[in-house]
């Protein structure tokens, strides 16, 4: 018997190849700079928003503190290559320390109450600016860190564009891969399971606050690589990048692409460089700051009332049900003659 | 050092501390009420400065200014839940709640920014004196002693409504049991949109309070707001003596850390917070257990 | 000295076990012995605590006083996923089904605590591994086995009531525990599901497992049980075979003016 729990994976493993194409000839296609710049951004961003699925859409912790491991993975790049370190270096530097830190401030929640962790890890995302900010001399302080080294093979620099954005799209590819794999793998199927019935899952002996603090540090390390990237492409950044709005907008991004589904991210991440590349500036004449605040909070507002668990995740299950009450009228060809009856009884 | 130097850092703490009390109290109670924590607290806090300070602008007499703020407040507070939280509630998640009040709480900001500029804002003193008043070598701001009477006339208020009236009765027990609340005729919807509201008039009170000594801008509230959190978590989380004596511990605290460093009064807090939540999950008043839900 | 198991004389022994939540007591001084290889029916009208003696036993709740232990090892206060890797299985009262699964996985999960689930291995395996093929064949002929198998690929929520009951006994079955609670499975169930589910459950019975029943259901119980715990208001009114209990009188006045033990 060929067992079902293949074919949903396989599926996946096409659209990524498919995507996996369409990355390769997107420089080609569009060879202005300025396109570039903004497809480069949306890889970046992608990145983001795959770590903070992760945490809050597969593990189901309120994390406050996403912004602050991507700063964290974007000042061990800045800080170990202006030492005249290796970017790759700095990255796996980035990587340790946030999975460090996300596993230390991560073990409450085997224990505390979901509420607490929002709090905590916000804690977490006050503390770390803080320090970026006025540990002056490893962090450069509010002026920020410059001239930071970007990655390379061998003789090969990523330095131009195009090699930028298959840097980063590879990446991206890669983080998606890793989540489709995990979402059909056995921890995957344990995650959807603790989110259906946290009892059910207890009475079967698994431990889903180890579960929960394994993808919190996952989420945070993928986090943290982005924010290496991030770094090595900007090569200069200053604390305020990792503060709130930034993470507003890392939110509004798995508000639209959706909680938990597998290419939400990069939806998200189209659709706020997007918002913030073309639609801001032509709305706000001259003021975009406040009014890029105020049009993410409206989006992250109305997206969470409507669609909990975010707007490509309301689409696909409404499309699902849609098709499943479709079939079933297929099914039961009957009049439905009952209601208008029953309506006349009532008026 | 000398005694009058200890009650000064005493009266300092004491006054930072009842306006953290004040904003955490809001936090609780609509914790308590609702199970949510509303984000935008603390920007309700700087939209009641906000206010004040245009309508002394415009020649307001305090008398009026004072409760034509709160009252704008409460009805802000009141919209949130109308608008956005009462809509979202049922189909709601943990996150999604928190993200709603979060992106409120950026919308708020934004509009601030828009309408009243970046620029901090100021207004003077309720009862300008030439000099603080010193008593005993320990000199006191008018404007210290305006917040500790307000702070303590509304926090008085607050329980006034909690204990003798009807209403009051009606949110204490929906913080108690809101299934039980909602069995026993309670109509927890206009509970949950009274707690918003009473949240937002402790914040204004805070914040009207607070703008004679701070320059106001967009962005004062979301510290403040961090702070209030932090006193509740202090306070516990759920008990409303716990936030006002959590907010008044980490006013005295960072009064104490300025001692150190006036840079390292956030820090403190946050180390404050974090201390708790692992040591004391219950606050300082709790227990050591952790409260399990259990519904099976 | 520590006993082999096969001497041990009880699958699950529960001894002094008191809870109240608040001031309310909910149990007082129970006992329960549950015999190796029996079925033993807990009954009590509503409200008992037979639904919070589960909850203890199964390590959801702490109880303030008294003790349970597995087949002679101490599980007091464990947590529930400890208490389950010791083998312990049980449902619950209003139904804990993963919606978001399909009926076979639904059952796979119950397999999982023999699979390596380790996260490095899944994150990377582009694979489903040949181990989690075997043991998704097992979760399919554990619901073949019950006439379920032409649902495996199906949602829960595409399933009758009855069905879903029935995928949350299989369930527990099917991680092989050594005791298994079973909380009103019936309840809401038609005639003819009740029937199913009766087959069902003899047939869970005959291959020796232990397992302990609630249900309001009574000729229903007695007609499976080979032991019987009655509770009411929190204590133990009586114990001993069916026919001990039904002729009790402490069981027949706890009943009286709801109905009869023997018919109902
Ligand atoms: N978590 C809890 N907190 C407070 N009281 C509880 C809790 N769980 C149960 N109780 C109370 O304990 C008593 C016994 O409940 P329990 O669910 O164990 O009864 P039961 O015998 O299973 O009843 P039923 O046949 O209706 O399922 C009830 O009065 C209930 O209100
Ligand atoms: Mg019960």
């Amino acid at each position: 018997m060929k067992s079902p729990l293949m074919t949903k994976r396989r599926n996946q493993h096409f659209i990524w190849l498919g995507a996996v194409v369409v990355v390769a000839v997107l420089p080609l296609v569009f060879g202005d700079g300025y396109s570039q710049t903004v497809i480069l951004t949306i890889g970046l961003y992608a990145i983001f928003g795959i770590g903070l699925q992760l945490t809050m859409g597969t593990g189901g912790i309120l994390n406050m503190g996403h912004a602050a491991f991507i700063g964290i993975g974007a000042y061990s790049s800045a800080i170990v290559t202006t030492k005249g370190g290796n970017p790759w270096v700095g990255m796996l530097v980035g990587i340790v320390v946030a999975g460090v830190l996300a596993f230390v401030v991560g073990l409450p929640i085997l224990r505390l109450r979901s509420l607490y962790l929002a709090i905590a890890t916000l804690c977490v995302a006050l503390a770390v600016t803080n320090v970026l900010g006025f540990w002056t001399a490893l962090t450069g302080g509010q002026n920020g860190v410059t001239g930071i080294v970007p990655f390379s093979i061998g003789d090969f620099s990523f330095i131009d564009l195009p090699s930028q954005i298959y840097l980063i799209w590879g990446f991206l590819l890669v983080a998606v891969l890793i989540r489709i794999n995990l979402r059909y793998s056995v921890v995957g199927r344990e995650f959807e399971a603790i989110k259906d019935s946290d009892l059910a899952t207890s009475s079967l002996g698994i431990n889903h606050g180890a579960r929960r603090l394994q993808i919190f540090v996952i989420g945070s390390v993928i986090g943290a690589v982005g924010g290496s990237l991030y770094a090595t492409y900007l090569s200069a950044i200053t604390p305020d990048l990792f503060g709130f709005p930034f993470l507003i907008q890392i939110f509004v991004l798995v508000a639209l692409g959706g909680m938990v589904s597998l290419w939400g991210a990069p939806i998200g991440a189209i659709a706020v460089v997007c918002l913030h590349e073309f639609v801001i500036p032509v709305i706000s004449g001259g003021n975009a700051g406040p009014v890029e605040i105020v049009i993410f909070g409206v989006i992250l507002v109305i997206v969470m009332i409507f669609a909990p668990n975010g707007l490509t995740d309301q689409v696909v299950s409404t499309t699902r049900r849609l098709v499943k009450i479709a079939r079933r009228r297929r099914n039961h060809d009957e009049p439905s003659s009952v209601t208008p009856a029953s309506k006349k009884v009532a008026a | 050092m000398d005694l009058a130097f200890f009650i000064q850092l005493f009266v300092t703490g004491v006054t930072t501390g009842a306006i953290y009390a004040a904003v955490a109290m809001g936090f609780v109670l609509v914790f308590r009420v609702t199970g949510i924590l509303n984000f935008a607290q603390g920007e309700l806090l700087m939209v009641g400065g906000m206010l004040i300070i245009s309508f002394r602008e415009a020649g307001w007499p305090l008398y009026a200014a004072i409760p034509v703020t709160i009252a704008l407040v409460f009805l802000l507070g009141c919209a949130i839940y109308a608008l956005a939280l009462g809509p979202a509630i049922k189909r709601g998640t943990n996150i999604s709640l928190l993200l709603i009040t979060l992106g409120i709480s950026q919308v708020l900001q934004g509009l601030a920014q828009i309408g009243w500029g970046s620029a901090p804002r100021y207004t003077g003193d309720f009862s300008p004196t030439a000099h603080p008043i010193s008593v005993l070598s320990v000199s006191i701001t008018t404007q210290s002693i305006w917040i500790l009477g307000g702070v303590l006339v509304a926090l008085g208020a607050t329980y006034l409504v909690l204990e003798r009236t009807g209403i009051g009765r009606a949110l204490r027990a929906s913080s108690i049991d809101p299934m039980m609340a909602r069995l026993s005729g309670i109509n927890v919807r206009m509970v949950s949109l009274i707690a918003f509201g009473a949240a937002g008039a402790l914040a204004a009170v805070g914040g009207l309070l607070l703008a004679p000594v701070i320059g106001m801008t967009y962005a004062t509230g979301s510290l403040i707001g961090v702070k209030g959190i932090a006193a509740a978590v202090i306070g516990g989380f759920g008990s409303i003596p716990g936030a006002i004596i959590g907010g008044i511990a980490l006013g005295l605290l960072e009064s104490l850390a300025s001692l150190i460093s006036t840079g390292l009064t956030t820090g403190i807090s946050l180390l404050a917070v974090v201390i708790v939540l692992l040591i004391l999950p219950n606050g300082i008043l709790g227990g050591r257990r952790v409260k399990a839900a259990v519904g099976v | 000295m520590s006993a082999p198991s096969v001497l041990v004389d009880a699958a699950l022994e529960v001894h002094g076990i008191t809870k109240s939540f608040g001031g309310n007591h909910v149990l007082r001084n129970v006992d329960m012995s549950v015999s190796p290889g029996s079925l033993h029916f807990l009954i009590g009208p509503n409200g008992a605590g037979k639904t919070t003696l589960f909850n203890v036993i199964s390590g959801f709740i702490r109880a303030d006083a008294g003790t349970v232990s597995l087949f002679g090892s101490d599980v007091t206060g464990e947590r529930a996923r400890k208490v389950a890797r010791q083998g312990l299985a049980r449902t619950f009262q209003n139904l804990q089904l993963f919606a978001s699964l399909t009926v076979a996985e639904n059952v796979l999960m119950a397999l999982h605590g023999q699979m390596k689930g380790g996260l490095p291995r899944a994150m990377t395996g582009l694979f489903v591994s040949r181990e989690e093929n075997r043991e998704y064949e097992r979760a399919y002929e554990w619901l073949d086995r019950f006439g379920l198998a032409k649902y495996a690929s199906s949602m829960p929520s595409d399933l009758s009531y009855g069905d879903r009951r029935l995928v949350e006994i299989i369930r527990a079955f099917a991680s092989q525990p050594k005791v298994v609670l079973l909380d009103e499975p019936a309840a809401g169930l038609g005639l003819s599901a009740r029937a199913n589910l009766f087959d069902v459950l003899k047939e869970l019975h005959a291959g020796n497992m232990t397992i302990v029943l609630i249900e309001h259901d009574m000729k229903f119980g007695m007609a499976l049980a080979d032991e019987v715990t009655v509770l009411d208001v929190g204590t133990r009114i009586a114990h001993g075979t069916p026919a001990q209990v039904q002729k009790d009188d402490a069981v027949i006045a706890a009943y009286l003016g709801k109905r009869s033990v023997a018919d109902a």
